[in-house]
């Protein structure tokens, strides 16, 4: 027990408490608890950090990363480290945790319930809980009762609240990843949480149908299958992007109309709109019209995965062209799909069309492999975007054939901007 | 004063572009607003801030705006001269100063991009701790939040995977806890493996420990049974009550009794079975008259008792050389013929017995062997007495050798029953 230096010469322990911290909430939270034996002042340092993050990797080592393949031992003794460590941690922890973060491999259930029990009498906020085994997590009821949070990150897991659950009313930001719940539960969970601003939804088990309610909405991701997807009462959604999965798709429009028109039609705030895999084609389904009724006075972005031989994705992707007068960007990725039904004429009648997109600065066409609608869509782009500043072409990286004709005849092409710059990107 | 401040205002409209041209000291007319003719100096707008050791610094304001807490000053009119400073916290000396000052400089500048920024960061920080740890302190004091997550990120750096020690060193943290307090309450986190082969350890140790001490108490008191001298041994024989103090006072006579040292401290007796002695022999001394007449007699017979030791001092040695912890089979048989041996003597007529003393010790060099002769009847009533109580108990040693299954135990006993004859047929010899 030597006093080594006098306690002046202690430069670090008289920082203000949140300044430490600050400093450990920096560190992982083994390095963070091992700081109680440093010395008296810093024995319980640790003990009020308010953010407690966990991973496989928070226990000594040896540590076994996500692709390891281990016995059931290993299962066992690592889970027991694991369990106990987090035990101990949340037993010596004083004071309020905002934010826990578990993401592992290792699960036991009861354990998990029963620190979430302890979280939500200890006002947590940010919650992420990432279950990375083979079974899916059941999140306890106590769970539903943390109402001070603010940002969800769920994987692998089932939500099945209590019918007296009212949603978190200071909910902003929810991710759910391979979530199990049903319709009901996922409207419930929307409608409820007023606050929320940002909604990401990747794999959901159990839900086709969603019905997209939220007065502070502002970013939706989607990915996964669906049949069916409403928006209501989302006025300050500005970001879409949605990946659709599954290839078998409804109409959903009414009467005739096409699912366009009914789907993406209330957002008229939109801001940035993408689609990738079957959502073009869902929005496809009914009757295309050339001009959407609203306007997408500040859709400034648009990102499609589209194929550019089939006749009613390119008409989705025109409709949608001709209803943002203030498109800056377009990105369009060619989805080479084995269906073709564009007729040889087409882009030269649109050629007629007055479709002036005169704010249009960036276009992005990529995986091309020079197909004749690609370089028509092209020059259409070209002939009608005046302030266009760049055209990025990056071909698809496995084609053979010589394109130097192809080329020539891009660059030949009428442009309307004498800014305009061809930038070829060969992606090999 | 109302003129400054105006300046200041218009410093805002005009952009830096506009204030360096004035930086040369030349007057140039302005288009813009209503500024005529104006002083360089008041184009760029100075803050005067004061720290704590009382030097006066004067700062672009811009600059020093990046500052939430002399921003929050500035709005309310100080700073603007040399007599109305804004006083720094005490945290923030002019060296350090110097440095956030650095830090503010470049990034208020709004132009600039992420990378440039970090890459400014990264060289901004390399100085030693001392100062890393002023500057943090001295950040939070003006709520500069941007600069205390940055030094907070290299502190942090600087503690992660390193050892206690080290941390220390590199920070000059005294080591003041215990060794026992380093381990508790997160003894048992599953923290460290070697923590936990350490208890097991620790564990198991105390346990050879206690098992040492108890080993150690029925040793100590078998040494201290062993070291006593023939005369303790008599008296232990002969007066029952204190049995247990002649126990205890005997531990200085280690040196004389070497030999039996050597022979008796390989065994291992546990208290119980020093009790079960004690209180075995302490009821054959107490047997009533028995023992007062044997005590009577060896009181009168003083020099009878320094003969005895001398006498006895060989015959207490037996041949225990050969006795070691565990009973071998031989070792067993040969004690069982000695308690067979042992129960005949004792049950055998006295007269006989003394016949056989007499004839078997050459080492006797029993004076009174002159004394041998008459028996008074009354002595060996008193005698037969004394041999009744023992052969009575040499069957109870007998068990007792069975239960204990100690060679030294036995032989002890043996000892002292011989003892005890030999003393008898003293006192009848008288």
């Amino acid at each position: 027990m030597e006093m080594r230096l006098n306690p002046g010469s202690d430069i670090i322990s008289n920082l203000p408490d949140h300044v430490i911290e600050t400093i450990l909430v920096h560190l992982p939270i083994r390095d963070a608890v091992r700081t109680s034996v440093l010395s008296h002042k810093w024995r319980y340092k640790w003990a009020t950090i308010p953010e407690l993050v966990f991973d496989d990797y928070s226990i000594p080592p040896p540590f076994f990363d996500h692709n390891t393949i281990l016995t059931a031992q290993d299962v066992i003794i690592h889970m027991h480290k694991l369990v106990n460590s987090i035990d101990r941690v949340l037993l010596l922890h004083n004071g309020l945790v905002h934010k826990f973060d578990l993401s592992t491999r290792f699960l036991n259930d009861s354990f998990i319930d029963s620190w979430i029990l302890f979280l939500s009498r200890n006002g947590i906020k940010e919650l992420t809980l990432k279950y990375r085994g083979e079974k899916h997590y059941r999140v306890p009821y106590s769970f539903f009762s943390c109402q001070a949070i603010t940002c969800l990150k769920l994987l692998c897991c089932i939500l099945e609240p209590p019918f007296v659950f009212k949603g978190f009313s200071h909910l902003k930001s929810l991710n759910l990843h391979s979530v199990i719940l049903s319709d009901d539960v996922f409207e419930t969970i929307i409608s409820n949480c007023i606050a929320l601003e940002r909604l990401r939804v990747i794999e959901l088990y159990g839900c086709t149908h969603f019905k997209i309610r939220g007065l502070n909405l502002q970013h939706l991701y989607f990915q996964g299958e669906l049949t069916h997807i409403c928006f209501i009462d989302a006025p300050r959604l500005s970001f879409v992007s949605i990946f659709l999965q599954n290839s078998l798709l409804e109409h959903v429009g009414r009467g005739d109309s096409c699912n366009l028109v009914q789907v993406l039609g209330p957002l008229t705030g939109l801001e940035k709109l993408a689609t990738e895999g079957f959502f073009i084609k869902f929005l496809a389904i009914g009757n295309v019209p050339v001009r959407l009724p609203v306007t997408y006075d500040r859709l400034k972005s648009i990102s499609l995965v589209m194929n550019f031989e089939d006749l009613n994705e390119t008409l989705v992707m025109l409709c949608l062209l001709q209803s943002s007068p203030n498109l800056h960007e377009l990105e369009i990725v060619h989805d080479d799909a084995d269906f073709a039904d564009l007729e040889e004429d087409f882009w030269k009648a649109q050629g007629q069309l007055d479709c002036s997109m005169n704010h249009l600065r960036v276009v992005r066409v990529s995986d091309i492999v020079w197909l004749q609608p690609e370089l028509q869509f092209m020059k259409f782009v070209l002939a009608n975007s005046p302030v266009l500043e760049i055209l990025s072409v990056i071909r698809k990286s496995d084609i053979i054939f010589d394109e130097t004709k192809m080329m020539e005849e891009l660059l030949r092409f009428e442009r309307a901007s004498s800014i305009a710059e061809i930038v070829y990107n060969p992606n090999l | 004063m109302a003129q400054e401040s105006t300046g200041s205002e218009h410093s805002h409209q005009v952009r830096s572009s506009s204030v360096y041209l004035f930086m040369v000291g030349s007057y140039l007319q302005m288009s813009e607003g209503d500024m005529a003719v104006i002083k360089p100096e008041a184009m760029k707008s100075y803050i005067w801030l004061q720290t704590a050791d009382g030097s006066i610094q004067q700062v672009e304001e811009e600059v020093a705006m990046f500052c939430p807490m002399i921003r929050q000053d500035i709005l309310t009119g100080m700073g603007s001269s040399k007599n109305y400073t804004i006083s720094l916290p005490r945290q923030v000396n002019p060296a350090i100063m110097s440095l956030i000052l650095d830090y503010c400089r470049f990034h208020q500048v709004p132009g600039r991009s992420n990378k440039e920024r970090k890459s400014f960061d990264e060289k901004f920080i390399r100085m030693d701790t001392k100062r890393l740890c002023e500057l943090t302190s001295a950040a939070d004091s003006l709520q500069l939040k941007s600069l205390v997550d940055l030094t907070s990120r290299v502190l942090a750096r600087m503690i992660e995977g390193r050892t206690p020690e080290e941390i220390r060193e590199t920070f000059h943290l005294p080591d003041d806890l215990t060794e026992e307090e380093k381990l508790e309450p997160l003894r048992n986190t599953a923290d460290d493996p070697r923590i936990r082969r350490l208890n097991q350890l620790y564990a198991r140790k105390r346990k050879e420990l206690k098992q040492k001490d108890k080993l150690k108490n029925v040793e100590v008191e078998e040494d201290r049974v062993d070291e006593r001298s023939v005369d303790d041994l008599l008296s232990f024989i002969n007066g029952g009550d204190e049995d247990s103090k002649g126990v205890s006072a005997a531990k200085h006579k280690k040196k004389n009794h070497r030999r039996k040292d050597q022979s008796m401290d390989s065994s291992s007796i546990n208290v119980n079975k020093n009790h079960m002695k004690s209180d075995i022999l302490s009821s054959v001394c107490c047997n009533g008259d028995v023992n007062n007449a044997l005590m009577q007699s060896l009181g009168k017979t003083s020099k009878v008792q320094d003969v005895a030791n001398d006498t006895f001092a060989p015959e207490v040695e037996f041949d225990d050389g050969d006795i070691d912890d565990e009973l071998d089979p031989a070792m067993k048989e040969e004690l069982d013929r000695e308690v067979e041996d042992f129960a005949r003597i004792l049950n055998s007529e006295w007269p006989e017995r003394m016949q056989e003393i007499l004839t078997s010790g050459q080492e006797r060099r029993v004076v009174p062997m002159s004394m041998n002769g008459d028996d008074s009847l009354g002595r060996f009533t008193s005698a037969n007495q004394a041999a009744w109580c023992l052969s009575v108990h040499a069957e109870t040693l007998y068990q007792m050798r069975n239960n204990l299954r100690s060679a030294y135990s036995f032989r002890f006993f043996e000892k002292r029953l011989l003892l005890r004859t030999a003393v008898v047929t003293i006192q009848n010899a008288l």
